[in-house]
């Protein structure tokens, strides 16, 4: 009797989680719908990262890795990250720095930070860190120094149509 | 209860598998944003020795986080071998600079020794890492195979460094040449010239001899327009051996200079029947000279020769 018990509570425990499972698969399911149905016409959606894109269609979705998504507009090249929160904004900035190698820290906010590389042909990053309860996205906008101011305007318009779900 | 327990970590084991597997290959968080800007600032760079240098930092970054790895005991098997790849992946990264350099006709001289050293250094490494003991022996495969990728990217700018020179020394040889024909097509008409210049002021019956020069002169211009062509098939049947930019780039200097060579002798020979003309008036002259006075003019040119 006891032994039926058991087995009876093991299969119980089986088919719950696979329910879980299955559940969670469902939800996610119906977000990737709703986000579809809602905007069909974006430029970009990714259901995993959680991230659309209005953007224009001159932009050009030049690589997807399972965190960053590139993005390319002629001499502008703009990453877009979803990372596990795992660091404060302040460390991410310093390390995203450091890995940058020799720069000059050229403005930087609560939650931004822009630097130009010390090279012949100097390369502008900009970096915009974004909260969210379990992760952080990272917005990385690169450009020629030269060519900062004309593409000051592309560059503004492209972050801010970046939708966070 | 124990068998309960184990059921229940079976199967959540189970479920969460997939995604703690997948971590473990690809790199998450600050890491991996770090390698995606190197390479950006790569491609966003014009100067393809600047962007060398660039793209070896991205190695450079493979390599700390090897040494990290390897500091902590965080890494298995898969971590080293994706580290070890991303390393292989950049020596064809800096390969392709150099294909692009080629391509392009940029001058490889200082391309080839920025990255001669970068790949030396990047050896060193190498073999560095091949003494760790604590690296798995896959992850050391790998290594071993950078190092052949290494060498075979050496002796591919090398080799790059080679068609360039002797695409350099070809145009040299070609403006040599050309200025050497020039030079002699220019020779030969001036003294056609001035053996016609004598006759002149020797007042002879010169129109025949005027003739003749305008022969001669016709003939030596037709030689050097044929030797400038054959110098020019020669330097395309050399150039051809390397179907790049550079080549072309080669064809387009010896147009150049073929040009230049070109309006030099018609510069030359517009002289050359300039003097015709003054010749041909001046003998006009000489015989209504001859009709009218005849001895003075004689002792007019006589003196006329006598001067230095």
């Amino acid at each position: 009797m006891n032994v039926l018990r058991h087995r009876a509570v093991h299969i119980l425990l089986i088919l719950l989680l696979t329910a879980l499972v299955g559940c969670s698969k469902a939800t996610t399911e119906e977000v990737v719908d709703d986000i579809l149905s809602k905007d069909g016409n974006n430029f970009y959606d990714n259901a995993e990262l959680g991230i659309s894109i209005e953007a224009e269609a001159d932009w050009v979705i030049e690589k997807e890795t399972s965190q960053t998504v590139k993005f390319t507009r002629d001499d502008l090249i703009a990453l877009v990250s979803v990372i596990p929160k795992e660091k404060t904004v302040s460390e991410i900035k310093k390390e995203l720095l450091a890995g940058a190698g020799e720069v000059t820290v050229v403005g930087e906010g609560l939650n931004f930070i822009a630097w130009k590389t010390e090279r012949k042909e100097s390369i502008r990053t900009q970096v915009w860190i974004e909260e969210k309860s379990d992760r952080q996205i990272v917005v990385t906008m690169m450009t020629p120094n030269d060519s900062y101011e004309g593409n000051r305007e592309l560059m503004d318009d492209f972050r801010e149509t970046i939708k966070i779900h | 209860m124990k068998k309960m327990i184990t059921t229940a970590i079976l199967v959540g084991g189970l479920t969460m598998g997939g995604a703690t597997f997948a971590d473990s290959i690809e790199e998450t968080g600050i890491d991996a944003i770090i390698p995606e800007m190197i390479e950006a600032e790569a491609q966003l760079t014009n100067d393809l020795v600047e962007r060398a240098i660039i793209q070896d930092s991205y190695t450079e970054n493979r390599l700390e986080k090897i040494d990290i790895v390897i500091g902590t005991g965080t890494g298995d098997d898969q971590v080293f071998q994706q580290l070890v790849e991303d390393i292989d992946q950049n020596i064809t990264a800096i390969e392709n600079i150099v294909d692009e350099a080629v391509k392009i006709g940029d001058d490889i001289a200082e391309l080839e020794e920025v990255i001669s050293e970068i790949i030396m250094k990047r050896s060193q490494n190498l073999l560095a890492l091949l003494e760790r003991d604590q690296l798995p022996e896959q992850a050391k495969a790998g290594i071993r195979k950078a190092l052949a990728n290494q060498e075979r990217a050496l002796a591919r700018v090398a080799k790059a460094k080679e068609l360039w020179k002797h695409v350099e020394e070809a145009i040299v040889k070609l403006d040599e040449e050309l200025e050497t024909e020039v030079l002699e097509v220019t020779e030969e008409t001036s003294e056609v010239q001035s053996e016609e210049t004598t006759n002149t002021e020797e007042v002879k019956e010169s129109n025949n001899e005027i003739v003749k020069t305008n022969e001669k002169v016709e003939k030596t211009l037709t030689k050097a327009q044929e030797k400038i062509e054959r110098t020019e098939e020669r330097a395309q049947r050399h150039l051809e051996k390397g179907q790049t930019k550079a080549h072309e780039k080669a064809l387009e200097k010896i147009e150049r200079t073929k040009q230049q060579a070109n309006e030099k002798v018609e510069r030359t020979v517009e002289k050359a029947a300039e003097k015709d003309n003054k010749a041909n008036k001046g003998n006009k002259d000489n015989k209504e000279n001859k009709g009218n006075k005849g001895n003075k003019d004689n002792k007019g040119n006589g003196q006329g020769q006598g001067r230095p």
